[in-house]
Parts: structure tokens; C-alpha cells; sequence
């Protein structure tokens, strides 16, 4: 026994509750960090707080906030901020795309055709695993099917006015295609992937990310069989929203948790490290709507439109801002002997 | 350069310090102003440490955890000298112009006659 654990009998309960929170809060820095660094961590955590019965707060905060940014701030050093946000953007989309598709696939009014709905998830699984080739190939693909459906069929119910919305002007039917969200989508991941699979192996690791993931479309699809979203941007409109069990309510506020973490992550990650890749990301993410934006109004010239999710705009907006912020070039030292500039 | 980097450079220009003790002599030298989180001091110290700042000086194992001593390099030595000099600069400014104008007062007196 230690000399801690003698100074009362219920020390060691005491500690392996903390400790075993503070494990958990250590869970958010990289795997490789944790097992060269997580022992000595912890050894100062429980160090510093002898007595404590009960985690601190501050130093559990503290621990989430340099996890992320260790995470954040290892990819800086492996890919450029032009891949990783490219990359990034197109995950992102490819994650909503999947999640939409999914979601109707839950709902009986607008089921998925087979082949959009296998290429779909197979785009979704190359992106995933950073075979950019497949993907730009399969996203393309999808890409020409969707386009030739709302070429033929009109957006149907797949389009942004749960987005952008123009409540009192109705949609002229000849601008659908421009309206929908599918095709606009699957060309911009298409292109996207194109680009970084020129960019190609040699520059740097596999673009790659965790199959944990996958949770955002499952639970995309969902909320989108609700007639709601997960991530902000994609709204598509049910003609037909079912009724919300009672036991689900409490989940729709996950939207705005998520939302507001994606937003808070960005924005410590942008201001901590300067780097643009996040807004990069959501420049990307937001090519569908822009185009969507466009054709609304080009197609109702006197249409108000409004964004009916203003958080990826203010995102975009801040997370620039601080980078051209962050990279400003420092004014001079003032010389020895006279005031600092601020 | 952040009070928390200038405070964990200072705390070690004495010598290489394991991180509890690094918290423990900030905050001392600091008069208790700078309270490190054990995630912002590792945070600060593996960027410092990729800044060339400071390096591990040794590794050791106490009561079955490693624990990592880092030591300032002579670039952390310059830099935290030259913080110390700007705020001494900017400090001077103020007290300068705020001193007791005591021994001025006295030696601009004029000399009585007689």
C-alpha cells in the first residue's frame, strides 16, 4: 500500500474514481499520444489534486480542449491544409448525401432507386477509407444518374427550401435541376476526389478517416426520415413528416448540440493554430448551396431568400476571418524604451 | 509570448523540472496569478518543445509512472530574456512618469540667500 492510500480507508476508491475519469478524459487526445504520454499525465493530474474527491472541472475541460487541439494540430505537420480541407468538405457532404439517402430509404414516399442508393454507400466507403479514385469515379456516376433524374423528374421532394427557403414565391418547375441537391452534391464530391487522387499517395499519408464516423449518417438518416437534419445545410422537406414519438424528442435537440460543437471545434481549432483548412472545409461543404442559392434567385429575380441555417455561413465567415486574422504579418518589436502598441 | 509560456520558461531557468513542479513553480513565481491545467501545461510544453524552446532533459520512472524533466534551451533563455526586457521597457514607461517627484522637487529648489 502506498503512503496515500493509508491516509484513510476509503483513499483508494477515492482515487480510482478520478483517476478513472480523468482515463476517460484523456480519451480525446490521439491514440499514439495517450500510450507514449497518458501515464505521465495522469501521474501529474493525480499529483496536483491529492486530496480531491471529486474530478476538477477545469482540468477535465482542460484535458478536452488539448486533446483536440494535440489531434488537430497532428495533421498539420501530415497533410497540407488544402488537401486535408478539400478532403474534409467532400467527407462531409458525402456523409450528409448518405445519411439523406438513408433516410429515405426509412420513409414509403420517396424510396431510393437501387443503383443511386448502392453508389451512394459506396461512394461514402471510398472517401472513407481515402481511395479518392473510387470514389471520384463512383461520385460521378451517381452524379450523372441524379442529374438525369432531376433532368427527367424535377428535384421532387430532394431539394434545399428547408435550406434556403422562399415561403411566399413557389418554384418555377423548369429550374428544378438547378434546385436539387443530389447531383450538385455528388459533382462536387466527384471533382473533389478527382483532384486529391491526382494529388495522389506520394504527397503525403492517405487521407482516411475513423469508421466512428459513420455514426453522423445513421443517425442523419433518422432525423432526416423526421423531416429534420443533423448537420445544418441539409433540409430536405417531407411532404409527409411522421410524428415524432415521445421517446425521440429529447434527441432533437442533438441537432443544435452538434451543431454548436462542430461550430465551437472549428473555431478553437482556427484560432489556436491559424490554419485555414476548416474554413477550406466549409467552403467546400457550402458549393451546393451557393448553387442552390443562385438558381433561386436567378430563377425569382424579386425572391427573398433565406437561409434558414445561418450556422455554416457564420462559420465560414468567422473561421476566415481568424485565419487572415491569425496570419496577418506581426508589426514590428517597439525598440527598448517605448510603449508596446497595445 | 503568452504569461503562461513566460512563466513555464522562467520556471525552468533554474534547472530541468518535471511538470507537477512546473506548476508548482509557476504559480509560485507568478504570485499565484498563473494556475496551470495539467492539459494547457503539456499542450504549452510539447509546443514550446517543437519550438525549440526548451527539450527533455531525461525521462524517469516515479511510483510506476514515467515523468519527462525538460530543460530551457539557450533559444527559450533568449526569448524569455527578451519578454523580460520589452516588459521591463514597457513597465519603466509608467514608472518613470508616476515615481514621487520627491528628489526632483528638492534638487530643482532654488538656494536661499544668506
Amino acid at each position: 500500500m502506498r503512503n496515500g492510500d493509508r491516509m484513510t480507508g476509503n483513499e483508494p476508491e477515492r482515487k480510482s474514481l478520478v483517476e478513472r475519469w480523468y482515463r476517460v478524459m484523456l480519451l480525446g487526445y490521439p491514440a499514439r499520444y495517450r500510450e507514449r504520454h497518458g501515464g505521465e499525465l495522469l501521474g501529474t493530474l493525480l499529483e496536483s489534486h491529492p486530496s480531491r474527491r471529486l474530478p476538477s472541472p477545469r482540468e477535465s475541460a482542460s484535458l478536452l480542449d488539448a486533446g483536440m487541439l494535440t489531434r488537430f494540430r497532428g495533421r498539420l505537420d501530415q497533410v497540407p491544409a488544402w488537401a486535408d480541407g478539400l478532403y474534409l468538405g467532400l467527407f462531409l457532404l458525402a456523409l450528409t448525401r448518405t445519411g439523406t439517402v438513408l433516410g429515405d430509404l426509412l420513409t414509403t414516399h420517396q424510396q431510393p432507386r437501387l443503383p443511386l442508393l448502392l453508389a451512394t454507400l459506396l461512394v461514402m466507403a471510398a472517401v472513407l477509407l481515402g481511395r479518392m479514385g473510387l470514389a471520384a469515379a463512383t461520385a460521378a456516376a451517381a452524379a450523372a444518374l441524379t442529374t438525369y433524374q432531376a433532368l427527367q423528374l424535377g428535384p421532387g421532394t430532394d431539394f434545399m427550401a428547408g435550406v434556403f427557403s422562399s415561403r411566399l414565391v413557389a418554384v418555377p418547375s423548369d429550374s428544378g435541376f438547378w434546385l436539387s441537391t443530389g447531383p450538385w452534391q455528388f459533382w462536387v464530391i466527384a471533382i473533389a476526389s478527382a483532384v486529391l487522387a491526382v494529388r495522389g499517395r506520394d504527397h503525403g499519408p492517405r487521407l482516411r478517416r475513423s469508421a466512428w464516423w459513420l455514426v453522423i449518417p445513421l443517425l442523419e438518416a433518422l432525423f432526416s426520415s423526421y423531416g429534420r437534419t443533423l448537420l445544418p445545410t441539409i433540409a430536405p422537406p417531407r411532404p409527409l413528416t411522421p410524428v415524432v414519438p415521445g421517446s425521440l424528442l429529447a434527441l432533437l435537440l442533438l441537432p443544435m448540440a452538434v451543431s454548436i460543437a462542430l461550430l465551437l471545434f472549428a473555431l478553437r481549432a482556427t484560432t489556436a493554430t491559424g490554419d485555414p483548412r476548416w474554413a477550406i472545409a466549409t467552403g467546400v461543404y457550402l458549393i451546393p448551396i451557393g448553387i442552390y442559392a443562385v438558381a433561386l434567385a436567378a430563377a425569382r429575380p424579386g425572391a427573398i431568400v433565406t437561409l434558414d441555417y445561418e450556422l455554416p455561413i457564420v462559420l465560414l465567415a468567422a473561421l476566415i476571418v481568424i485565419t487572415l486574422r491569425r496570419r496577418a504579418p506581426r508589426p514590428p518589436r517597439a525598440a527598448p524604451g517605448t510603449p508596446p502598441g497595445r | 509570448m503568452s504569461e503562461a509560456t513566460y512563466f513555464i520558461l522562467a520556471a525552468l531557468l533554474d534547472g530541468p523540472l518535471h511538470g507537477y513542479a512546473v506548476i508548482k513553480r509557476a504559480q509560485e513565481q507568478s504570485g499565484g496569478r498563473v494556475n496551470l491545467a495539467v492539459g494547457t501545461l503539456y499542450g504549452a510544453l510539447d509546443r514550446m518543445t517543437e519550438e525549440g524552446l526548451i527539450e527533455v532533459d531525461r525521462e524517469e520512472v516515479v511510483a510506476g509512472r514515467p515523468r519527462r524533466y525538460f530543460r530551457v534551451t539557450d533559444s527559450g533563455r533568449g526569448a524569455v530574456r527578451q519578454e523580460a526586457g520589452r516588459l521591463a521597457a514597457a513597465a519603466a514607461v509608467v514608472m518613470e512618469r508616476t515615481a514621487p517627484p520627491k528628489r526632483a522637487a528638492r534638487g530643482a529648489r532654488p538656494a536661499v540667500a544668506g
